[in-house]
C-alpha cells in the first residue's frame, strides 16, 4: 500500500510539468501579445512605450527563460495581476473557488445518489420496463445540451411557476436574513444550477453502474453466493454491491474535469458568481493571468481529484490494500 | 431409491444470433449414497447439467426449456423460489471448478464461511457459529484458521480456497454435493489431496456425490455410476467398471481410449 | 426483444439523421425565406402560418435559419468527428502497437490532456483565435480523441498478442501490411462507434461554443446560436429557445443511438 502510495505521486510528477508546459504553449502560441490589452486600446502609446512593457513582461526573452520565470512564480501561486483591474490573478481566482467547489460537490453528490439506485436497479431488472424507461431517460440526459435545458428549466421553474431564482448565489437582501433565511436562499438559488450540471454526469455514471453490476453478476462468486442459499436480495446487497461500486470512485475521479468544463457554460448561463463565469469573462477580455491561473488551476484540481481517488480505490480494494 | 431424478431435461442458451441446446433432453436418476460421474469433454453440456441442479441456469444466460428435477418427490423446478433457497446450501450443495474466481474478492473469508451457517441458522449465537466453524474447518483439514478467517481469497492458495468452498459446502450437512470439475485450476500435488478429501468426506458424512471432470481416470476411481455426455446428451450410461470394461457407445470407446 | 426494441430506437436515429442531412443539402429549396433576409414588422412574432416556427428579434425566420443551421451542425460533427477518429487512431494504435518510449509518451500526453476541462481549452483556442466554423471543427477534433486513443491502444494489445500476429511476424511480413492488413480491421468496430457518438458531441460542444457567442459568426446561422439570442427573449419568445434546442436534442440522441446499436452489433461479446 505504501508502496503504491509512492509510486502514484511520482507518476504524478511528469503530470504537473506537462499540464504547466502546455498551458505556457497555449498562452505563447497564440496570436498577439498578452500585453496588446493594455496597449490597444490605449491610442497614446508609443512603440517606444510598447517595448517596455514587453521587457517589464519578460518577453523578450527566449521561451526557455520565460517558461522558467512563468513557473517559479506559478509555484507561489502568483499569475501576475489581471488586466482588467490589477488586483491578483489567484486572489480573484480563490475567491471565486468556494462557490464553483460547492456547485460541483453537490453536484457528485446529487450524481451519486440519483444514478447509483438507478444504474444498480436497472442491471438487476434488466430489460423491464423500468431499466428501459431509465434508458431513455439516460440518453436523453446524455444527448441534451445543458444550457438549453439550464433554459428551459429557468422559462418553467424560475419564470412560469417562480419557485427558484433565476441568476446569482444569493438575493440582493442576502445580508439581512437570518442564519436560516440565509440557507435558505443559497439553496434555492442552488436548485437549478445544480440539477443542470448533474444530469451529464447522472448519465454516464448510471450506465457505467448497469454495466458493471451486470458483469458482476456474472460472476462466478455470484454463483457461489446463490448455491449457498442467499436471496436475491442478499446476494445483491451482500456479495455484488461492494465489487460493482468499486470503480465508482475512479469515475468520480474521471469526472472532475467535465464538471469544471461544464461549470464554464453552466455559471454563465445561470450569471453563478463561481469560477467558471470568471474564466469566460477572462477569456472574452483575454486576461492572460486570470486565464493562465485558471487554467493551471483546475487541472491541478482534476490531478488532485484523481490522485484522492486513485488512493482511496486502493484503500478500498483489499486486492490492492494487501499485496 | 433414488435420491434425485432427472426426467427429460432441456437447457438452452440464447445469443444474438442463435439458440444453442446445451442440454437434450436428459434423463437419469441418482441412488442415495452413491458417487455418480457425469463425465465427457468441455461443451459436452455436463457442466450446464450441474447448474441446473443447483438453480444457477438463469446466471449464465441460460434457461430450462423442459423436463423436471425431483427431489424428495417434488419438482424443484416448480417449487416456489423460497422453498428451493432453503434447500440450497443445506440439503444440496455445490463446490466449483477453478476456486480463484468462486469466492468473493472483496470479503474477508471468514465471513464467507461462515455466512453459510448462518443463512440457514438465522438464530444461531455467536458461540454456535464459531464453534460449528471451526469444526468444519477441521473437517478440510484447514488449520491456521486465525490467518485464513482473516484473509482475502487473493492471499490464500488455490488448494486452501477449494477447501473453503468445500467447507461452505458441507457447513449444513447436506445430503446431495455436486462437484464440478473440483481439481481445475489447482496444482497437480492439490489434485489428488481435494480428491480424497472429497471421498473421505462422502464417506463421513454419507453424502450422495456427484461428480463432474473430464478425466476419466478420475471418474473410474472415484465413482460407482457414471453417466457419458456428448452434444448435450447422455449417450452412455450405468455402471462405472463395467462401462469401462465393455464401453457400447463409439464416444465413449473415444474418451477412454484417449 | 431487446434487440428489436434497440435497433427500432436506432432505425428512428438513422432516419432522423437522414431527415437532417436531406434538409441541410437541399436548404434553399427548404427554406421558405432567406435565413438572413430581416423583417422588421414581424420582430419577435409567434410561430403562425408565415412563419411556422415563428420569427427572432430581426424578423428573421427561424424555420429557414434552422434549416441553413442543419448545415453547419452536421458539417461540423462530421469533420471535427472525423478529425477525432484520425488522430485518436493514429495515436492509439502506434502506442499500442510500438510500446516502448512511445507509448509511454502518448499515453502521458493523454493523460495531462485529460487533466483539462476540454471545453476550458476549447473556449480559449477559440477566443485566441478568430472564432469561425473551420476553427470550430479543427479545435472539437484537436481535443476530443482521448478516449478513442486509449480504446485504440487497448484493443491493438490484445490484438497483438493474438496467434495470428504473431504468425504473420513468423512469416516476416512488413510492419505496415501487419499495420493496415491485420490491426486496423481488427479495431475499426470501437473506432465507428466512437466516432456515431463523438458526431454527436461534437454537434454539443458546436451550439455550447455558439451559445457563448464564440462559434460560427452571422450572418451564418447555427442553432446554438439561434438559441443565444433567444436566451434575451426567454420570457417574450419562447420559440426562439424551444425549437432548436429540440433539433439539437434530437439530432444527438439519434448519433448516441446509432453508436449504442453499433456497439452492439459488432461487439456480441457485450452479450450473453
Amino acid at each position: 500500500m505504501f508502496q503504491y502510495l509512492i509510486k502514484r505521486l511520482l507518476y504524478s510528477i511528469p503530470i504537473i510539468i506537462g499540464i504547466t508546459v502546455i498551458t505556457f504553449a497555449v498562452m505563447y502560441f497564440t496570436p498577439g501579445k498578452p500585453t496588446d490589452a493594455m496597449t490597444d486600446f490605449n491610442t497614446n502609446i508609443t512603440a517606444e512605450s510598447k517595448e517596455r512593457l514587453y521587457k517589464l513582461y519578460g518577453l523578450d526573452k527566449p521561451v526557455y527563460e520565460q517558461y522558467w520565470n512563468w513557473l517559479k512564480r506559478v509555484a507561489v501561486l502568483d499569475f501576475g495581476s489581471s488586466f482588467k483591474d490589477g488586483r491578483s490573478a489567484s486572489e480573484k481566482i480563490i475567491e471565486r473557488l468556494p462557490a464553483t467547489i460547492l456547485l460541483n460537490v453537490l453536484s457528485i453528490i446529487l450524481m451519486i445518489i440519483v444514478a447509483v439506485p438507478a444504474g444498480i436497479y436497472s442491471a438487476v431488472r434488466k430489460y423491464s420496463l423500468a431499466d428501459r424507461i431509465l434508458t431513455v431517460i439516460v440518453f436523453i440526459c446524455f444527448s441534451a445540451p445543458v444550457f438549453w435545458v439550464a433554459l428551459m428549466l429557468m422559462i418553467a421553474f424560475g419564470l412560469w411557476l417562480g419557485w427558484f431564482p433565476i441568476s446569482g448565489i444569493v438575493s440582493f437582501d442576502f445580508n439581512e436574513l437570518s442564519f436560516f433565511g440565509k440557507t435558505r436562499d443559497l439553496a434555492n438559488h442552488l436548485v437549478l444550477p445544480v440539477i443542470v450540471s448533474t444530469l451529464g454526469s447522472f448519465a454516464v455514471l448510471s450506465r457505467y453502474i448497469r454495466s458493471g453490476m451486470l458483469d458482476v453478476l456474472k460472476q462466478d462468486y455470484i454463483k457461489t453466493a446463490y448455491s449457498k442459499g442467499l436471496s436475491e436480495r442478499q446476494v445483491i446487497f451482500n456479495h455484488a454491491l461492494k465489487n460493482a461500486l468499486l470503480p465508482l470512485i475512479t469515475i468520480i475521479g474521471l469526472s472532475i474535469p467535465g464538471l469544471i468544463g461544464g461549470s464554464f457554460i453552466i455559471e454563465t448561463v445561470f450569471s453563478y458568481p463561481g469560477m467558471g463565469r470568471l474564466g469566460f469573462d477572462a477569456i472574452m477580455a483575454r486576461d492572460y493571468p486570470v486565464i493562465m491561473g485558471i487554467g493551471v488551476i483546475s487541472a491541478f484540481l482534476t490531478l488532485l481529484g484523481n490522485i484522492i481517488a486513485d488512493i482511496s480505490y486502493a484503500a478500498a480494494d483489499p486486492r490492492i490494500r494487501y499485496r | 431409491m433414488n435420491i434425485l431424478e432427472i426426467k427429460n431435461l432441456s437447457v438452452e442458451y440464447k445469443t444474438p444470433s442463435s439458440t444453442v441446446e446445451a442440454v437434450k433432453n436428459v434423463s437419469f436418476g441418482i441412488k442415495k449414497g452413491e458417487t455418480f460421474v457425469i463425465a465427457g469433454r468441455s461443451g459436452s453440456g455436463k457442466s450446464t447439467l450441474a447448474s441446473a441442479l443447483m438453480d444457477l441456469t438463469g446466471i449464465d444466460g441460460g434457461k430450462i426449456k423442459s423436463g423436471g428435477i425431483f427431489y424428495g418427490g417434488k419438482d424443484l423446478l416448480k417449487m416456489p423460489f423460497e422453498e428451493k433457497r432453503v434447500l440450497k446450501g443445506s440439503k444440496i450443495s455445490m463446490i466449483f471448478q477453478d476456486p480463484q474466481s468462486y469466492l468473493n474478492p472483496v470479503i474477508k473469508a471468514g465471513k464467507q464461511i461462515e455466512e453459510s451457517f448462518t443463512i440457514h441458522n438465522p438464530k444461531a449465537s455467536e458461540e454456535e457459529i464459531k464453534k460449528r466453524v471451526k469444526e468444519v474447518l477441521k473437517k478440510v483439514k484447514l488449520d491456521d484458521v486465525e490467518r485464513i478467517f482473516n484473509a482475502y481469497p487473493h492471499q490464500l492458495s488455490g488448494g486452501q480456497k477449494q477447501r473453503i468452498l468445500i467447507a461452505m459446502a458441507i457447513m449444513n450437512n447436506p445430503e446431495i454435493l455436486i462437484a464440478d470439475e473440483p481439481t481445475t485450476g489447482l496444482d497437480a500435488s492439490i489434485q489428488k489431496q481435494i480428491l480424497d478429501l472429497i471421498e473421505e468426506l462422502k464417506n463421513t458424512l454419507g453424502l450422495t456425490l456427484i461428480m463432474i471432470t473430464h478425466n476419466m481416470r478420475i471418474a473410474r476411481k472415484y465413482s460407482n455410476t457414471m453417466a457419458v455426455m456428448h452434444n448435450g446428451e447422455i449417450v452412455e450410461a450405468g455402471n462405472t467398471e463395467e462401462i469401462f470394461k465393455n464401453p457400447q457407445h463409439e464416444y465413449t470407446k473415444l474418451l477412454i481410449g484417449g | 426483444m431487446n434487440k428489436i426494441f434497440k435497433n427500432k430506437a436506432a432505425f428512428a436515429g438513422v432516419v432522423f439523421i437522414a431527415a437532417v442531412v436531406f434538409i441541410a443539402v437541399f436548404a434553399p429549396f427548404i427554406a421558405p425565406y432567406e435565413p438572413a433576409s430581416q423583417d422588421l414588422s414581424v420582430r419577435l412574432a409567434a410561430p403562425s402560418a408565415a412563419h411556422i416556427l415563428g420569427t427572432d428579434d430581426l424578423g428573421r425566420d427561424v424555420f429557414s435559419r434552422m434549416v441553413y443551421g442543419a448545415r453547419v451542425s452536421m458539417a461540423v460533427g462530421f469533420f471535427a468527428a472525423l478529425l477525432t477518429v484520425l488522430i485518436g487512431t493514429l495515436l492509439g494504435m502506434v502506442s499500442g502497437y510500438f510500446g516502448g518510449i512511445a507509448d509511454s509518451v502518448i499515453m502521458r500526453f493523454t493523460d495531462i490532456m485529460l487533466c483539462f476541462p476540454t471545453f476550458f481549452l476549447i473556449l480559449l483556442v477559440i477566443a485566441f483565435f478568430e472564432p469561425n466554423i473551420y476553427n470550430v471543427m479543427l479545435v472539437i477534433g484537436l481535443t476530443s480523441w482521448t478516449g478513442l486513443a486509449r480504446i485504440v491502444r487497448a484493443e491493438v494489445l490484445s490484438i497483438r498478442e493474438r496467434e495470428f500476429v504473431l504468425a504473420s511476424k513468423m512469416l516476416a511480413v512488413s510492419k505496415s501490411r501487419l499495420f493496415f492488413i491485420h490491426i486496423l480491421p481488427n479495431v475499426i468496430s470501437p473506432i465507428i462507434v466512437y466516432a456515431a457518438i463523438g458526431i454527436g458531441g461534437a454537434i454539443l460542444t458546436e451550439s455550447g461554443l455558439s451559445f457563448l457567442g464564440l462559434g460560427v459568426q452571422p450572418p451564418m446561422s447555427s442553432w446554438g446560436q439561434i438559441l443565444m439570442q433567444g436566451k434575451d427573449y426567454i420570457y417574450a419568445a419562447w420559440w426562439l429557445s424551444l425549437f432548436p434546442g429540440i433539433v439539437i436534442l434530437f439530432t444527438v440522441l439519434s448519433f448516441n443511438l446509432i453508436g449504442e446499436a453499433l456497439r452492439d452489433i459488432l461487439d456480441p461479446k457485450e452479450y450473453s
